[in-house]
């Protein structure tokens, strides 16, 4: 039986300035941030680690975010995955997404993601960019 | 980096319920944009040296730090920090207290040798180090110099506005370049918001625009707006074609236009003119008064102001040649005299005096629209046109005359004011009634001309009702007179036709 890493975020996006922003907000927020970048290299990823939440991009090269859930979806049927996208709510239910993250989004849509699905592994609240 | 302080801006309803916008803090900006600026946006500000770049950027950033923002202030090549502030220091936006604060001020300098990745890195790092929530990036021409490639330049630009706009972080970056040229295309397409700063000479005059190249996500007005920069830093002047045009879109005049109702009359408190008029001016229309220069275009305009003063209503009276002093001296001999005075203190009579010299024509209709828009006035008085109109020729060319002017009347037709303007005619003495053949006799509803013409050897002055859209009128040729104190009097109609001269009958009798 896999043990879930309860504080670590995989991120699956092909578009580095938009995943190292992502790792920045999960970080501040006290989780442990995984870059990815495409559904083949996060495949990779998951046979050593077992992240807590997924967050995934929908259009990549090599594997998209929905062939990603449907191959994760085989092994790991209770992990939460959070799709990303710019093309609309209709891609959840055909993914096979917990939830869809419309893009562009802000650093308060991820950080009420992150509170939704995941315990915080700091008793800090999570810190703000803006002053 | 995540902005807490975005606002709405007045200037424009936002697109959704969720749309926000930052303010920039310069004046009529946000409107121009459509709004304000989108948070975590990647501005370009383009223009030639000495446009306007660094001032405009300084200026929106010392804005959102006095909102409480955190600021970060980045030089590459273009000037050493401590010039850059003693430059910004001039200006009345340049706060020393938030220096050090939520403004910071950091070189480029000694990243930028390590290649474009690496500074767009730092950039990156340092904003989340201090918890930035705008950065300002002066320069980036000699930065794109520093890799030699546009696509290097353009990576640069992605991978900063990308990052740091996925942050919520809006990053304001000048550049030495002309808008329009093809060269900067392919790096300005990671832009969010690109504006173009021009400044050129026409003549020996200095003249600064702006226009919004692009801007994703509002609906800016297009064009070319007017900017002064003095020491309060940039003010701009948003065209007023493109400024009507969105009021009536917004205000869906379309449907809602009625035509001025007939029957409501504003009137010139002289009976025997108001007779000719069917009992004044029909409210809500715009009326020339065309004549010869120093015929009493001025006075009769005066008298209009002051009758709604009387009927207690406010009027606007803007003034290109007389101050308040010389129409009061212009008004003294007269009964109107004290009437004026009495207007003027008792904020009924609200005058605004603008020489045209050295101003641009939409600065003009910024300070009447903004009056217009705090007095509520129900009259308006220009006096005159002509002199706006030779401005609006001067700055830009005599084909965009008739657009403007179609829109000046639709600004005030909007706001359900009724208009008078005077316009001298070329004409000083005419041997004959005077044709009037400028586009505002067409754009105008209603045309009085006054006149000066030789008649029984001496010079008599002659008022006719040339057209009244709405209403009908008595076309009848009335002289009348300018006498102390009475003022302005219209006279008896005149006996027989054959008394006002023609053309012709004028050369019989001198060649005779």
């Amino acid at each position: 039986m896999e043990t879930r890493e309860p504080f670590l975020v995989l991120i699956v996006e092909d578009e580095e300035p938009i995943a190292t922003a992502l790792s920045f907000i999960i970080e501040d927020a006290g989780y442990v941030p995984l870059i990815a970048m495409h559904g083949r290299q996060a495949l990779d990823v998951l046979r050593d680690r077992y992240p807590a939440l997924i967050i995934t991009d929908l259009m990549m090269p090599y594997m998209n975010g929905a062939q990603l859930i449907q191959a994760v979806r085989a092994q790991h049927r209770d992990l939460p995955i959070v799709l990303m996208t710019a093309a609309g709510p209709r891609y959840s239910a055909t993914a096979g997404a917990d939830e869809v993250l419309p893009k562009p989004f802000n650093v308060d849509d991820i950080e009420a993601l992150l509170h939704r699905y995941l315990v915080r592994s700091s008793s800090d609240p999570p810190r703000s960019y803006a002053h | 980096m995540k902005a807490k302080n975005t606002l709405t801006t007045d200037a424009q309803p936002a697109k959704n319920a969720t749309q926000t916008y930052l303010p920039t803090g310069v004046a009529n900006l946000d409107e121009v944009l459509g709004g304000g600026l989108s948070p975590g946006a990647l501005v370009l500000i383009m223009g030639l040296p000495g446009s306007g770049k660094t001032t405009l950027a300084n200026q929106i950033a010392f804005a959102a730090a006095r909102r409480g923002q955190t600021v970060l202030i980045l030089t590459a090549l273009s000037e050493p920090t401590s010039k850059i502030i003693a430059h910004l220091s001039t200006f009345t936006f340049f706060d020393q207290a938030l220096v050090g604060g939520n403004v910071q001020f950091m070189s480029l300098q000694n990243m930028l040798p390590h290649g474009l990745k690496v500074t767009s890195d730092e950039v990156v790092a340092m904003a989340r180090s201090i918890g930035a929530g705008m950065i300002v990036l002066d320069g980036f021409r000699g930065m794109r110099g520093t890799d030699g490639s546009p696509q290097e330049a353009r990576q640069f630009l992605y991978d900063v506005g990308a990052t740091l706009g996925t942050l919520g972080v809006t990053t304001l970056i000048t550049s030495e370049a002309d808008p329009r040229d093809p060269t900067f295309f392919p790096e300005t397409t990671a832009a969010d918001v690109i504006l173009g700063m021009h400044y050129a000479l026409s003549g020996v005059r200095q003249r600064r625009g702006i226009e919004v190249v692009k801007a994703r996500g509002t609906s800016p007005l297009a064009g070319l707006h007017g900017i002064d920069l003095t020491v309060e830093g940039v003010k701009v002047y948003p065209q007023l074609e493109g400024r009507v045009a969105r009021a009536l879109r917004q205000a869906c005049v379309a449907e809602t236009h009625t035509v001025a109702d007939a029957r409501a009359r504003q009137s010139f408190g002289l009976p025997d003119l108001d007779a000719l008029l069917d009992g004044g001016i029909p409210r809500g229309t715009s009326t020339l008064i065309a004549g010869s220069p120093g015929v009493g275009k001025s006075l009769l305009a005066l008298y209009f102001a002051l009758a709604g003063s009387a009927a207690g209503e406010r009027t606007v009276y803007l003034s290109f040649r007389e101050d308040q002093p010389q129409l009061q001296r212009l008004a003294a001999p007269f009964t109107i005299g004290d009437q004026l005075a009495t207007a003027c203190a008792d904020g009924s009579m609200t005058f605004l005096y603008q020489p045209t010299i050295e101003i641009h024509p939409d600065a003009i209709a910024d300070m009447l629209l903004t009056t217009l828009d705090r007095v509520q006035p129900q009259r308006l008085v220009i006096d005159s046109i002509a002199e706006w109109a030779a401005a609006v020729t001067r700055t830009s060319s005599a084909a965009r005359l008739d657009d403007y002017l179609t829109a000046l009347l639709q600004a005030t037709e909007i706001r359900r004011l009724t208009t008078v303007m005077t316009h001298a005619t070329t004409k000083v003495i005419a041997l004959s009634l005077d044709v009037f053949n400028e586009p505002l006799a067409m754009l105008a509803e209603n045309m009085l001309i006054l006149q000066q013409i030789p008649l029984h050897a001496r010079l008599q002055r002659v008022v006719s009702v040339a057209k009244m859209r709405y209403s009908r009128h008595d076309d009848t040729l009335r002289a009348f007179d300018i006498v102390a104190p009475t003022g302005l009097q219209v006279l008896a109609p005149f006996a027989g036709g054959a008394e006002i001269p023609t053309e012709h009958s004028w050369h019989a009798v001198q060649s005779a």
